[in-house]
Protein backbone atom coordinates (compact mmCIF):
# COMPACT_ATOMS: atom_id res chain seq x y z
CA UNK A 1 0.00 0.00 0.00
CA UNK A 2 1.24 3.43 -0.56
CA UNK A 3 -0.22 6.91 0.64
CA UNK A 4 -3.73 7.74 -0.61
CA UNK A 5 -3.44 11.39 -1.80
CA UNK A 6 -6.63 13.45 -0.92
CA UNK A 7 -7.23 16.00 -3.65
CA UNK A 8 -8.64 19.32 -2.60
CA UNK A 9 -9.38 21.90 -5.10
CA UNK A 10 -6.47 24.05 -4.68
CA UNK A 11 -4.04 20.95 -5.25
CA UNK A 12 -6.12 20.00 -8.46
CA UNK A 13 -5.97 23.37 -9.92
CA UNK A 14 -2.04 23.83 -9.20
CA UNK A 15 -1.83 20.06 -10.46
CA UNK A 16 -3.16 21.12 -13.81
CA UNK A 17 -1.75 24.27 -13.77
CA UNK A 18 1.75 22.49 -13.79
CA UNK A 19 0.90 19.89 -16.90
CA UNK A 20 -1.01 22.60 -18.89
CA UNK A 21 -4.53 22.07 -18.13
CA UNK A 22 -7.08 25.33 -18.37
CA UNK A 23 -9.56 24.96 -16.05
CA UNK A 24 -12.74 26.30 -17.89
CA UNK A 25 -15.04 26.92 -14.97
CA UNK A 26 -16.07 25.26 -11.52
CA UNK A 27 -18.21 22.42 -12.68
CA UNK A 28 -14.82 20.77 -14.34
CA UNK A 29 -12.69 21.60 -11.72
CA UNK A 30 -15.03 19.57 -9.78
CA UNK A 31 -15.45 16.88 -12.03
CA UNK A 32 -11.19 16.49 -11.94
CA UNK A 33 -11.04 16.53 -8.56
CA UNK A 34 -13.74 13.44 -8.48
CA UNK A 35 -11.96 11.80 -10.89
CA UNK A 36 -8.46 12.28 -9.80
CA UNK A 37 -9.58 10.60 -6.30
CA UNK A 38 -11.33 7.62 -8.03
CA UNK A 39 -8.00 7.13 -9.81
CA UNK A 40 -6.16 7.28 -6.42
CA UNK A 41 -8.34 5.00 -4.52
CA UNK A 42 -8.18 2.50 -7.01
CA UNK A 43 -4.22 3.08 -6.40
CA UNK A 44 -3.96 2.72 -3.10
CA UNK A 45 -6.11 -0.40 -3.43
CA UNK A 46 -3.03 -2.25 -5.12
CA UNK A 47 -0.78 -4.25 -3.53
CA UNK A 48 2.96 -3.15 -3.38
CA UNK A 49 5.15 -5.87 -4.08
CA UNK A 50 7.81 -6.88 -1.93
CA UNK A 51 10.68 -8.03 -3.60
CA UNK A 52 12.39 -5.24 -5.62
CA UNK A 53 13.29 -7.39 -8.77
CA UNK A 54 9.63 -8.22 -9.79
CA UNK A 55 9.27 -6.23 -13.06
CA UNK A 56 5.72 -5.02 -14.48
CA UNK A 57 4.12 -6.92 -16.74
CA UNK A 58 4.66 -4.93 -19.74
CA UNK A 59 8.54 -4.75 -20.48
CA UNK A 60 10.61 -4.00 -23.27
CA UNK A 61 11.86 -6.28 -25.31
CA UNK A 62 14.15 -5.92 -27.92
CA UNK A 63 13.09 -7.12 -31.63
CA UNK A 64 16.15 -8.76 -34.16
CA UNK A 65 16.41 -6.27 -36.80
CA UNK A 66 13.73 -6.96 -40.04
CA UNK B 1 -10.43 -3.31 -49.16
CA UNK B 2 -12.76 -1.85 -46.87
CA UNK B 3 -15.95 -3.95 -46.74
CA UNK B 4 -17.47 -1.75 -44.53
CA UNK B 5 -17.00 0.31 -41.08
CA UNK B 6 -19.04 0.81 -37.95
CA UNK B 7 -19.88 3.47 -35.73
CA UNK B 8 -18.59 3.19 -32.05
CA UNK B 9 -17.94 5.52 -29.01
CA UNK B 10 -15.23 8.36 -28.96
CA UNK B 11 -12.06 6.49 -29.44
CA UNK B 12 -13.89 3.87 -29.15
CA UNK B 13 -13.52 4.20 -25.15
CA UNK B 14 -15.32 5.86 -22.42
CA UNK B 15 -16.32 4.72 -18.68
CA UNK B 16 -19.49 2.62 -19.28
CA UNK B 17 -21.68 4.94 -18.45
CA UNK B 18 -23.53 6.14 -20.86
CA UNK B 19 -25.02 10.60 -21.87
CA UNK B 20 -25.64 10.48 -25.46
CA UNK B 21 -24.17 14.08 -25.42
CA UNK B 22 -22.33 13.96 -28.35
CA UNK B 23 -23.20 16.66 -30.93
CA UNK B 24 -24.19 14.20 -33.64
CA UNK B 25 -27.58 12.27 -34.28
CA UNK B 26 -26.66 8.52 -33.37
CA UNK B 27 -28.99 5.72 -34.02
CA UNK B 28 -28.85 3.42 -31.42
CA UNK B 29 -28.69 -0.57 -32.08
CA UNK B 30 -31.68 -2.45 -30.74
CA UNK B 31 -31.31 -5.02 -28.51
CA UNK B 32 -33.99 -7.62 -27.92
CA UNK B 33 -36.24 -6.20 -30.59
CA UNK B 34 -36.32 -2.70 -28.38
CA UNK B 35 -33.80 0.27 -28.61
CA UNK B 36 -34.30 0.97 -24.90
CA UNK B 37 -31.73 -1.22 -23.53
CA UNK B 38 -28.29 -0.98 -22.91
CA UNK B 39 -26.26 -2.47 -26.26
CA UNK B 40 -22.76 -2.57 -24.83
CA UNK B 41 -20.11 -0.64 -24.83
CA UNK B 42 -17.67 0.17 -28.01
CA UNK B 43 -18.25 -2.50 -29.58
CA UNK B 44 -22.37 -2.54 -29.42
CA UNK B 45 -22.09 -2.10 -33.20
CA UNK B 46 -19.77 -4.57 -34.33
CA UNK B 47 -21.86 -7.36 -32.21
CA UNK B 48 -25.16 -6.10 -33.68
CA UNK B 49 -23.40 -6.28 -37.40
CA UNK B 50 -22.45 -9.97 -37.24
CA UNK B 51 -25.50 -11.28 -35.05
CA UNK B 52 -26.94 -11.93 -38.19
CA UNK B 53 -30.12 -11.13 -40.23
CA UNK B 54 -30.91 -9.85 -43.79
CA UNK B 55 -28.36 -7.78 -45.35
CA UNK B 56 -25.95 -8.00 -41.92
CA UNK B 57 -22.43 -9.65 -42.57
CA UNK B 58 -21.74 -12.69 -41.07
CA UNK B 59 -18.96 -11.44 -38.88
CA UNK B 60 -17.12 -8.31 -37.88
CA UNK B 61 -13.78 -7.73 -36.01
CA UNK B 62 -13.54 -5.46 -32.84
CA UNK B 63 -10.97 -5.15 -30.32
CA UNK B 64 -10.86 -5.98 -26.11
CA UNK B 65 -9.15 -3.29 -23.58
CA UNK B 66 -11.17 -4.56 -20.39
CA UNK B 67 -13.44 -2.97 -17.74
CA UNK B 68 -15.96 -0.79 -20.02
CA UNK B 69 -15.64 -1.78 -23.30
CA UNK B 70 -13.78 -5.10 -23.35
CA UNK B 71 -16.79 -7.04 -22.33
CA UNK B 72 -19.38 -5.34 -24.89
CA UNK B 73 -19.15 -7.80 -27.28
CA UNK B 74 -19.42 -10.81 -24.89
CA UNK B 75 -22.19 -10.45 -23.31
CA UNK B 76 -25.04 -8.44 -24.82
CA UNK B 77 -25.85 -9.75 -28.84
CA UNK B 78 -26.47 -13.08 -29.46
CA UNK B 79 -23.39 -13.09 -31.58
CA UNK B 80 -20.71 -15.02 -30.92
CA UNK B 81 -17.46 -12.79 -29.88
CA UNK B 82 -13.46 -14.07 -29.35
CA UNK B 83 -10.78 -12.63 -27.56
CA UNK B 84 -7.47 -14.20 -28.71
CA UNK B 85 -4.78 -14.54 -26.52
CA UNK B 86 -2.95 -11.37 -25.80
CA UNK B 87 -0.30 -11.39 -29.04
CA UNK B 88 -1.79 -13.68 -31.27
CA UNK B 89 -3.53 -11.07 -33.55
CA UNK B 90 -1.33 -7.94 -35.06
CA UNK B 91 -2.98 -4.96 -33.87
CA UNK B 92 -1.05 -2.46 -36.58
CA UNK B 93 -3.80 -0.21 -37.95
CA UNK B 94 -5.83 -0.09 -35.26
CA UNK B 95 -6.55 2.75 -33.51
CA UNK B 96 -4.73 2.53 -29.86
CA UNK B 97 -6.74 2.23 -26.36
CA UNK B 98 -4.53 0.64 -23.95
CA UNK B 99 -1.40 -0.64 -25.66
CA UNK B 100 -1.22 -3.43 -23.30
CA UNK B 101 -4.24 -4.31 -22.65
CA UNK B 102 -6.11 -4.11 -26.21
CA UNK B 103 -6.45 -7.61 -28.31
CA UNK B 104 -8.15 -7.62 -31.93
CA UNK B 105 -10.23 -10.12 -32.77
CA UNK B 106 -13.46 -11.39 -34.34
CA UNK B 107 -17.51 -11.30 -33.90
CA UNK B 108 -19.36 -14.08 -36.04
CA UNK B 109 -22.43 -15.93 -35.41
CA UNK B 110 -20.96 -19.43 -35.31
CA UNK B 111 -17.73 -20.97 -33.88
CA UNK B 112 -16.59 -21.99 -37.40
CA UNK B 113 -16.68 -18.25 -38.76
CA UNK B 114 -14.86 -17.52 -35.54
CA UNK B 115 -12.34 -20.05 -36.79
CA UNK B 116 -12.41 -18.99 -40.24
CA UNK B 117 -11.81 -15.30 -39.34
CA UNK B 118 -8.84 -16.69 -36.75
CA UNK B 119 -6.98 -18.40 -39.10
CA UNK B 120 -7.05 -15.50 -41.60
CA UNK B 121 -5.72 -12.63 -39.27
CA UNK B 122 -3.86 -14.40 -36.64
CA UNK B 123 -0.02 -14.74 -37.13
CA UNK B 124 2.95 -12.40 -36.52
CA UNK B 125 2.75 -8.65 -36.77
CA UNK B 126 6.12 -6.72 -37.24
CA UNK B 127 4.20 -3.48 -37.04
CA UNK B 128 2.94 -4.12 -33.69
CA UNK B 129 5.40 -3.87 -30.46
CA UNK B 130 4.00 -6.83 -28.78
CA UNK B 131 2.89 -9.45 -31.59
CA UNK B 132 4.01 -12.66 -30.80
CA UNK B 133 5.44 -15.35 -33.39
CA UNK B 134 3.39 -18.71 -32.78
CA UNK B 135 3.49 -21.29 -35.11
CA UNK B 136 0.66 -21.23 -36.95
CA UNK B 137 -2.71 -23.31 -36.13
CA UNK B 138 -5.59 -24.54 -38.06
CA UNK B 139 -8.59 -23.15 -36.03
CA UNK B 140 -11.25 -24.71 -38.36
CA UNK B 141 -9.81 -28.34 -37.84
CA UNK B 142 -10.35 -27.93 -34.34
CA UNK B 143 -13.97 -27.87 -34.84
CA UNK B 144 -14.68 -31.27 -35.34
CA UNK B 145 -12.22 -32.36 -31.73
CA UNK B 146 -15.30 -32.62 -29.24
CA UNK B 147 -14.99 -32.20 -25.87
CA UNK B 148 -14.19 -36.18 -24.88
CA UNK B 149 -11.69 -36.49 -21.86
CA UNK B 150 -11.37 -32.20 -21.55
CA UNK B 151 -11.70 -31.26 -17.96
CA UNK B 152 -13.27 -27.66 -18.08
CA UNK B 153 -13.47 -25.69 -14.42
CA UNK B 154 -16.66 -24.16 -13.92
CA UNK B 155 -16.93 -20.89 -12.25
CA UNK B 156 -20.18 -21.59 -10.00
CA UNK B 157 -19.30 -18.49 -7.51
CA UNK B 158 -17.37 -15.29 -9.88
CA UNK B 159 -17.28 -13.37 -6.49
CA UNK B 160 -20.46 -10.98 -7.05
CA UNK B 161 -24.01 -11.92 -7.07
CA UNK B 162 -24.99 -13.40 -10.55
CA UNK B 163 -28.65 -13.35 -11.65
CA UNK B 164 -30.71 -16.87 -11.83
CA UNK B 165 -31.00 -16.85 -15.67
CA UNK B 166 -27.31 -16.34 -16.43
CA UNK B 167 -26.34 -19.57 -13.81
CA UNK B 168 -29.18 -21.71 -15.07
CA UNK B 169 -28.06 -21.38 -18.32
CA UNK B 170 -25.12 -21.57 -17.90
CA UNK B 171 -25.19 -24.58 -15.50
CA UNK B 172 -27.32 -25.88 -18.50
CA UNK B 173 -24.74 -25.45 -20.83
CA UNK B 174 -21.94 -27.33 -18.20
CA UNK B 175 -24.32 -30.38 -18.30
CA UNK B 176 -24.65 -30.34 -22.26
CA UNK B 177 -20.41 -30.92 -21.96
CA UNK B 178 -20.53 -33.02 -19.54
CA UNK B 179 -23.06 -35.10 -21.40
CA UNK B 180 -20.69 -34.94 -24.35
CA UNK B 181 -17.60 -36.45 -22.41
CA UNK B 182 -16.36 -33.52 -20.79
CA UNK B 183 -15.12 -33.76 -16.89
CA UNK B 184 -16.66 -30.42 -14.92
CA UNK B 185 -15.15 -29.53 -12.17
CA UNK B 186 -15.26 -26.53 -9.43
CA UNK B 187 -13.43 -23.64 -10.01
CA UNK B 188 -12.34 -20.54 -7.52
CA UNK B 189 -10.91 -17.65 -9.02
CA UNK B 190 -7.32 -17.22 -7.23
CA UNK B 191 -8.24 -13.55 -6.18
CA UNK B 192 -11.56 -11.39 -5.94
CA UNK B 193 -12.65 -9.57 -9.14
CA UNK B 194 -11.87 -6.37 -7.79
CA UNK B 195 -8.14 -7.34 -7.46
CA UNK B 196 -8.28 -8.05 -11.29
CA UNK B 197 -9.92 -4.57 -12.21
CA UNK B 198 -7.58 -2.19 -10.00
CA UNK B 199 -4.88 -3.61 -11.55
CA UNK B 200 -6.63 -3.29 -15.09
CA UNK B 201 -8.14 0.21 -14.55
CA UNK B 202 -4.86 1.43 -13.13
CA UNK B 203 -3.20 0.57 -16.76
CA UNK B 204 -6.26 1.08 -19.17
CA UNK B 205 -7.04 4.92 -17.36
CA UNK B 206 -3.04 5.56 -17.50
CA UNK B 207 -1.99 4.16 -21.28
CA UNK B 208 -5.53 5.56 -22.55
CA UNK B 209 -4.41 9.34 -21.18
CA UNK B 210 -0.90 8.91 -22.61
CA UNK B 211 -2.40 8.59 -26.09
CA UNK B 212 -4.84 11.32 -25.67
CA UNK B 213 -3.14 13.65 -23.75
CA UNK B 214 -2.54 16.36 -26.42
CA UNK B 215 -6.22 15.66 -27.20
CA UNK B 216 -7.29 16.45 -23.78
CA UNK B 217 -5.25 19.52 -23.18
CA UNK B 218 -6.49 21.07 -26.61
CA UNK B 219 -9.60 19.90 -26.88
CA UNK B 220 -11.25 18.59 -24.27
CA UNK B 221 -14.45 20.64 -24.44
CA UNK B 222 -15.35 19.13 -28.05
CA UNK B 223 -15.24 15.35 -26.00
CA UNK B 224 -18.12 14.11 -24.60
CA UNK B 225 -18.68 13.32 -20.91
CA UNK B 226 -17.41 9.64 -20.70
CA UNK B 227 -14.75 9.92 -22.84
CA UNK B 228 -13.74 13.49 -20.87
CA UNK B 229 -14.08 11.17 -17.36
CA UNK B 230 -11.87 8.69 -18.53
CA UNK B 231 -9.41 11.42 -19.32
CA UNK B 232 -9.36 13.12 -16.42
CA UNK B 233 -9.09 10.05 -14.53
CA UNK B 234 -5.80 9.13 -16.10
CA UNK B 235 -4.58 13.07 -15.74
CA UNK B 236 -3.31 12.53 -12.31
CA UNK B 237 -2.60 9.11 -11.94
CA UNK B 238 1.35 8.94 -10.50
CA UNK B 239 4.13 6.97 -12.81
CA UNK B 240 4.51 4.63 -9.79
CA UNK B 241 0.58 3.84 -9.21
CA UNK B 242 0.96 2.82 -13.26
CA UNK B 243 4.16 0.50 -12.70
CA UNK B 244 2.40 -0.80 -9.39
CA UNK B 245 -0.33 -2.04 -11.58
CA UNK B 246 1.53 -3.15 -14.12
CA UNK B 247 3.87 -5.52 -11.55
CA UNK B 248 0.25 -6.66 -9.76
CA UNK B 249 -0.45 -7.42 -13.05
CA UNK B 250 2.11 -9.65 -14.00
CA UNK B 251 1.77 -11.51 -10.35
CA UNK B 252 -2.03 -11.83 -10.91
CA UNK B 253 -1.69 -13.42 -14.53
CA UNK B 254 1.02 -16.07 -13.14
CA UNK B 255 -1.42 -16.73 -10.31
CA UNK B 256 -4.55 -17.35 -12.69
CA UNK B 257 -2.30 -19.46 -14.96
CA UNK B 258 -0.89 -21.68 -13.02
CA UNK B 259 -4.64 -22.26 -11.33
CA UNK B 260 -5.93 -23.32 -15.07
CA UNK B 261 -2.87 -25.71 -15.16
CA UNK B 262 -4.78 -29.26 -16.43
CA UNK B 263 -8.13 -27.52 -17.76
CA UNK B 264 -8.78 -27.34 -21.30
CA UNK B 265 -10.75 -23.90 -20.45
CA UNK B 266 -12.95 -22.45 -17.79
CA UNK B 267 -16.91 -21.74 -18.24
CA UNK B 268 -18.32 -18.62 -15.90
CA UNK B 269 -20.79 -15.89 -16.56
CA UNK B 270 -19.75 -12.39 -18.63
CA UNK B 271 -21.71 -10.70 -16.70
CA UNK B 272 -23.43 -10.99 -13.46
CA UNK B 273 -26.98 -9.19 -14.87
CA UNK B 274 -28.83 -8.93 -17.87
CA UNK B 275 -28.90 -6.01 -20.41
CA UNK B 276 -30.41 -3.00 -17.99
CA UNK B 277 -33.00 -0.31 -19.50
CA UNK B 278 -31.07 2.72 -20.61
CA UNK B 279 -33.05 5.08 -18.49
CA UNK B 280 -31.22 3.21 -15.48
CA UNK B 281 -27.98 5.13 -15.34
CA UNK B 282 -26.91 3.22 -12.13
CA UNK B 283 -27.74 -0.59 -13.44
CA UNK B 284 -26.02 0.66 -16.81
CA UNK B 285 -22.71 1.77 -14.97
CA UNK B 286 -23.09 -1.57 -13.07
CA UNK B 287 -23.75 -3.47 -16.19
CA UNK B 288 -20.32 -2.66 -17.28
CA UNK B 289 -18.25 -2.60 -13.80
CA UNK B 290 -19.77 -6.38 -12.27
CA UNK B 291 -18.72 -8.07 -15.27
CA UNK B 292 -16.40 -11.22 -15.06
CA UNK B 293 -13.80 -10.61 -18.01
CA UNK B 294 -11.10 -8.56 -16.18
CA UNK B 295 -9.66 -11.36 -15.12
CA UNK B 296 -8.57 -12.75 -18.75
CA UNK B 297 -8.06 -8.92 -19.84
CA UNK B 298 -5.44 -8.97 -16.70
CA UNK B 299 -4.09 -12.58 -18.14
CA UNK B 300 -4.05 -12.95 -21.58
CA UNK B 301 -5.92 -15.92 -22.03
CA UNK B 302 -7.73 -16.18 -24.73
CA UNK B 303 -11.85 -15.79 -23.74
CA UNK B 304 -14.79 -16.34 -25.87
CA UNK B 305 -18.52 -15.60 -24.97
CA UNK B 306 -21.89 -17.53 -26.46
CA UNK B 307 -25.10 -17.03 -26.16
CA UNK B 308 -26.54 -19.37 -23.83
CA UNK B 309 -30.47 -18.62 -23.64
CA UNK B 310 -32.24 -15.61 -21.98
CA UNK B 311 -34.04 -14.28 -18.90
CA UNK B 312 -37.26 -14.35 -17.93
CA UNK B 313 -37.41 -10.59 -19.63
CA UNK B 314 -36.25 -11.98 -23.20
CA UNK B 315 -32.71 -10.37 -22.67
CA UNK B 316 -30.17 -12.89 -23.80
CA UNK B 317 -27.50 -14.14 -21.00
CA UNK B 318 -24.08 -15.33 -22.00
CA UNK B 319 -21.19 -17.30 -20.81
CA UNK B 320 -17.35 -17.22 -21.38
CA UNK B 321 -14.70 -19.77 -22.18
CA UNK B 322 -11.94 -19.03 -21.35
CA UNK B 323 -8.91 -21.16 -22.52
CA UNK B 324 -5.21 -21.90 -21.82
CA UNK B 325 -2.80 -19.23 -23.34
CA UNK B 326 -2.21 -19.35 -27.25
CA UNK B 327 -4.77 -22.89 -27.15
CA UNK B 328 -7.36 -21.21 -29.42
CA UNK B 329 -7.93 -24.37 -31.38
CA UNK B 330 -8.65 -26.72 -27.72
CA UNK B 331 -11.25 -23.83 -27.31
CA UNK B 332 -13.06 -23.13 -30.53
CA UNK B 333 -13.53 -27.31 -30.47
CA UNK B 334 -15.04 -26.54 -27.06
CA UNK B 335 -17.39 -24.08 -28.81
CA UNK B 336 -18.42 -25.70 -31.36
CA UNK B 337 -19.70 -28.57 -29.16
CA UNK B 338 -21.65 -25.85 -27.31
CA UNK B 339 -23.20 -25.36 -30.51
CA UNK B 340 -25.67 -28.18 -30.09
CA UNK B 341 -26.96 -27.10 -26.76
CA UNK B 342 -30.71 -27.14 -27.05
CA UNK B 343 -31.71 -23.88 -25.83
CA UNK B 344 -34.18 -21.15 -26.98
CA UNK B 345 -32.48 -19.76 -29.87
CA UNK B 346 -35.06 -16.86 -29.95
CA UNK B 347 -36.52 -14.67 -26.79
CA UNK B 348 -39.80 -15.53 -25.51
CA UNK B 349 -41.21 -12.38 -26.07
CA UNK B 350 -40.10 -8.98 -26.33
CA UNK B 351 -42.51 -5.72 -26.74
CA UNK B 352 -41.44 -3.99 -29.52
CA UNK B 353 -40.38 -0.31 -28.07
CA UNK B 354 -38.32 2.80 -29.08
CA UNK B 355 -36.63 5.53 -27.44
Amino acid sequence: MTDRPVWTDEAVAAYAALHGLTIPDAGFLSRLRAMAQKASDAAASLPRDAGREDQPAFSFVPAPRR
Amino acid sequence: MLLGKLNTWEYGTGTGAVHLDLPFPSRRATHGGTTAHFTGGSSAPASGAARGGRRRPCFALGSDTGGSDAAARRRVRRAWGMKPSFGLVGRAGILPNCWSLDVAGPLARTAEDLALILDAIAGHDPDDASSIAVPPADHRASLAAGVAGFRIGLVRDPGLPVGPAITENMLHLARHLAAQGAEIVEFALPRSIAAYQAASSLINWSESYAIHERDFLDRNALMGQALRDKMMTGFGIRAVDYLAAQRQRRLLADELDRAMDGLAALLLPCTSITAPGLDDADAVVAFTRQAFVAPFNISGHPALSLPTGFDGDGMPTAAQLVGQLFAEPALLGIAARCETLPAPRHPPSVTAGGA
